[in-house]
């Protein structure tokens, strides 16, 4: 048996931003806010010939909650081909290995973490892959894309449609209405609107021209497929909050953030995050955040110029909107 | 104090790691103590601060390195040798974390770090001999070649741990060492160290944080929910209720009874008007700063962070003083109604066509002497104006004076007696302009229905309790 390849526990990251590449081989989960189940996922594209095996040690530490691993292989056309799990005791080394019998082609690769129900939500939970490898007889074709691993990347949720039931649920048609009617009245030219997940907000939001992003993939494919797409002047990219600078656009006199800037999401660093929207917003534009009060701090260093408190599903809403202060209106 | 830190990150797998806020905090903390090289610390001085870091890890440069160049603070870098550019796989069962390299070291160097040593591989150094202790104490000299003098002239100990057999081979090399355990003030062999955590608390000082409240019960829920998100929270925050009439108490109570250990309510049972309410809200309070925000008003997310580092960084500064954002449906007619005066500004930034919502920025201007002379006439100081305990005391506190506001009187008082004052120039201050009636109350009703629906759940409960007591 000759070792193929190994997949560099340094080229593992966990942001696809590099500014949050995060170190190499572990996943980490972030200790989970109440009722959001923390999940982690790495992947990477590799192209096989024949059968291989995948070996990986993997460990909870002892502070840990206790955590499943989920291995997944799907094809180009996203369909699962191959799934197994396991689940390491807490604070002990588990060696995995698992035999892969495959086709000849192209599959990606998927490594996600799943906190176990039940866990205490102040508890802790990260996890660590220690050398993952590749190891057969098979050949692998072309490069192999760097592990990477989207840090609570809801991306799994959005194996359908809608996957947190907003169009059916009261308390979110009526958030709907509630940051609707925030939004100052004017004409918007550009309208951004920050993890639009697939779309519940976005084609009622005012502007000439949309722009859509989400970390997830998945939720991206999802509203690009919405028929409103077709009818408005619009585009969706997928891409984390962080990355947005890097994504060059022209700035927008409209913002939109719902349920984004939660530290377990874009972590605890209000100046970048500041620096993010900084990058983004036109002189005297209008930014509408909205979020879980429990859940952050509010962190906008821009002028607020009307607020809301309302209840949510069993939570309470910040709604708020902001605008800059060097505009001068005469 | 010599402060040790490791990770430095927004996400903060264990405990070893701290977030970048709390790191920005804690150096802000530091203002007004001299941050100093190891070369200059003296043990015995307590305003000497040293910031070190072991490892180094990459997130240092990435995330620690803006922040100590926009504090212009010094630092110490203890790295690892072996694992330059490498990752920590003998740190089981922490997360995987990269080192800095050669090129990242110089970049700190250049922001200024000093490269110290902390050994080849932070193997424990018990039970080993003498050529593999060398090996582990001493630079290898295609390091020392890259980093001359003044680098590489402190040791650390690898995991804190001191030890006799290493000792003769650092004096012989080094300027001193650094270790958690069998401290001493006296030898720079022995300097202890502070591993930092989040919960570290580096300065003594304390702010409070009051909210003086009569009839404001729309508007409160907002205040307060201001000032929990405060990015450095104050030490404590009071609430003195002046014999409100309206519902003010349910919603204050709703606070008091979420954040215990933070946030404590007064009520006075006869209203005791403005200056004497004042006066018992500072005696029931201790911290070194005060600040009093109006129970209409609100404050931006950093208001607490950037007075402590204003008074913190001027210890001869009573008061400090910030920008002020005016809002609320009297907002233009307050604005044209400030003097037009060069030494402020006030213009509109906001404005909403449908609801005829406006904003304005009022700039304040710098505390020059000339001010300070005519203080008597203009008043550059606000009521929400963060102060020192000392200075008001020393002035005798808020007084009831004839003719003048209570705090413009307090605050010219301390500069009268040749304290310094601090602009603060930054909108932290939302000032609501409003009349009663005229009030946006939404966000306060949403406040009170929250309490009232919680007060009915226990209503509730006690009901059906005295019901299964009448039953039986």
């Amino acid at each position: 048996m000759i070792e193929l390849l190994k997949l560099e526990p340094t080229e593992i990251r966990v942001d696809r931003a590099g500014r949050y590449a995060r170190e190499p081989s572990a996943i980490f989960l972030h200790p989970p806010a109440p009722d959001v189940d923390a999940n982690a996922v790495f992947y990477s594209s590799i192209a096989i010939k024949d059968e291989f095996l995948f070996e990986c040690q993997l460990s909870l530490p002892t502070d840990s909650a206790q955590t499943r691993f989920i291995f997944s292989l799907m094809d180009q056309e996203g369909n699962v081909v191959l799934e197994w799990t396991r689940q390491p005791t807490v604070g002990k080394m588990t060696r995995c290995r698992e035999r892969l019998d495959l086709q000849k082609g192209f599959y990606t690769f998927s490594i996600q973490t799943r906190v176990l129900e039940g866990q205490p939500n102040n508890s802790k939970a990260w996890a660590r892959i220690h050398e993952p490898r590749l190891i057969g007889p098979a050949e692998v074709e072309g490069a192999l894309d760097p592990f990477h691993c989207i840090a609570t990347n809801e991306d799994h949720r959005f194996a359908t449609a809608d996957p947190w039931s907003y169009e059916q649920t009261p308390d979110d048609l009526e958030r709907r209405n509630k940051l609707l009617s925030i939004i100052p009245f004017r004409t918007y030219r550009r309208t951004l609107e920050i993890g639009c997940g697939d779309g519940f907000l976005t084609f009622s939001l005012p502007g000439a021209h949309l722009t859509g992003v989400d970390i997830s993939d998945r939720a991206i494919q999802h509203i690009r497929h919405r028929k409103e797409a077709r009818e408005r002047s619009c585009e969706f990219h997928a891409g984390s909050f962080h990355e947005l600078p890097q994504m060059a656009f022209e700035r927008f006199d409209l913002i939109v953030i719902a349920g984004v800037l939660y530290p377990h999401y874009v972590g605890r660093d209000s100046h970048a995050i500041n620096e993010v929207i900084g990058s983004l917003l036109a002189p005297g534009g209008i930014l509408v955040t909205c979020h879980i009060v429990d859940w952050m701090r509010h962190q906008i260093a821009l002028c607020r110029v009307n607020s809301e408190e309302y209840s949510y599903r069993q939570f309470r809403h910040h709604l708020e909107v902001y605008t800059d202060y060097d505009t001068h209106l005469s | 104090m010599i402060l040790t830190y490791h990770k430095i990150s927004p996400f903060t797998p264990t405990h070893w790691w701290i977030d970048v806020d709390t790191f920005r905090a804690q150096l802000l903390a530091l203002r007004g103590k001299k941050v100093v090289y190891l070369d200059e610390y003296n043990p015995q001085n307590p305003e000497h601060v040293v910031i070190s870091f072991d490892g180094v890890y990459e997130c240092v440069w990435r995330f620690a390195i803006p922040i100590l160049r926009e504090f212009g603070y010094c630092f110490e870098l203890f790295v690892i040798g072996d694992v330059l550019g490498q990752v920590n796989y003998f740190d089981e069962p922490e997360p995987l974390a990269r080192f800095a390299n050669i090129d990242q070291l110089r970049e700190m160097v250049d922001a200024g770090g000093r490269v110290q040593w902390h050994t080849s591989s932070h193997a424990p150094l018990a039970g080993r001999d003498d050529h593999e202790l060398k090996r582990e104490l001493l630079v290898p000299d295609h390091l020392l070649k890259l980093f001359p003098a003044p680098h590489f002239q402190w040791f650390a100990y690898p995991h804190g741990e001191y030890m006799e057999a290493a000792d003769a081979i650092i004096r012989a090399h080094y300027r001193g060492a650094v270790t958690t355990n069998e401290i001493s003030e006296e030898d720079p062999y022995q300097f202890g160290r502070l591993l930092v955590f989040k919960e570290t608390k580096i300065s003594k000082d304390r702010l409070s944080l009051i909210i003086p409240n009569y009839n404001y019960g729309v508007f409160i829920g907002e205040a307060i929910s201001s000032v929990l998100a405060q990015s450095v929270l104050p030490d404590e925050i009071l609430i003195i209720d002046d014999a409100s009439t309206d519902d003010s108490r349910l919603i204050i109570d709703y606070y008091a009874e979420k954040f215990p250990n933070l946030l404590r309510a007064e009520y006075n049972s006869t209203n005791l008007g403005v200056v004497d309410n004042f006066r018992k809200a500072i005696s029931l309070t201790e911290g070194d700063f005060v600040v009093f925000i109006g129970a209409d008003n609100r404050v931006r997310y950093d208001f607490v962070e950037q007075h402590l580092a204003a008074l913190k960084m001027f210890p001869d500064a009573a008061v400090a003083y910030c920008d002020i954002v005016l809002f609320g449906p009297r907002a233009r007619i307050q604005a044209s109604r400030l003097e037009p005066r060069e030494e402020f500004s006030v213009k509109r930034i906001f404005a909403d066509v449908a609801t005829g919502a406006e904003q304005y920025l009022w700039r304040f201007p710098e505390p020059s002497p000339e001010l300070i002379a005519n203080m008597h006439e203009v008043n550059f100081v606000h009521g929400s104006a963060a102060y020192r305990r000392d200075a008001y005391e020393g002035v005798g506190g808020y007084q009831e004076r004839k003719g003048v506001a209570e705090d413009k009187s307090l605050f010219h008082r301390m500069l009268a007696s040749g304290w310094r004052a601090v602009h603060v120039p930054e909108p932290l201050l939302e000032y609501r302009q409003h009349s009663l009636d005229q009030a946006n109350q939404v966000v306060g009703r949403e406040a009170s229905i929250h309490a009232l629906q919680r007060e009915n759940a226990r209503l509730k409960t006690k009901i059906s309790a005295i019901e299964k007591i009448l039953g039986s």
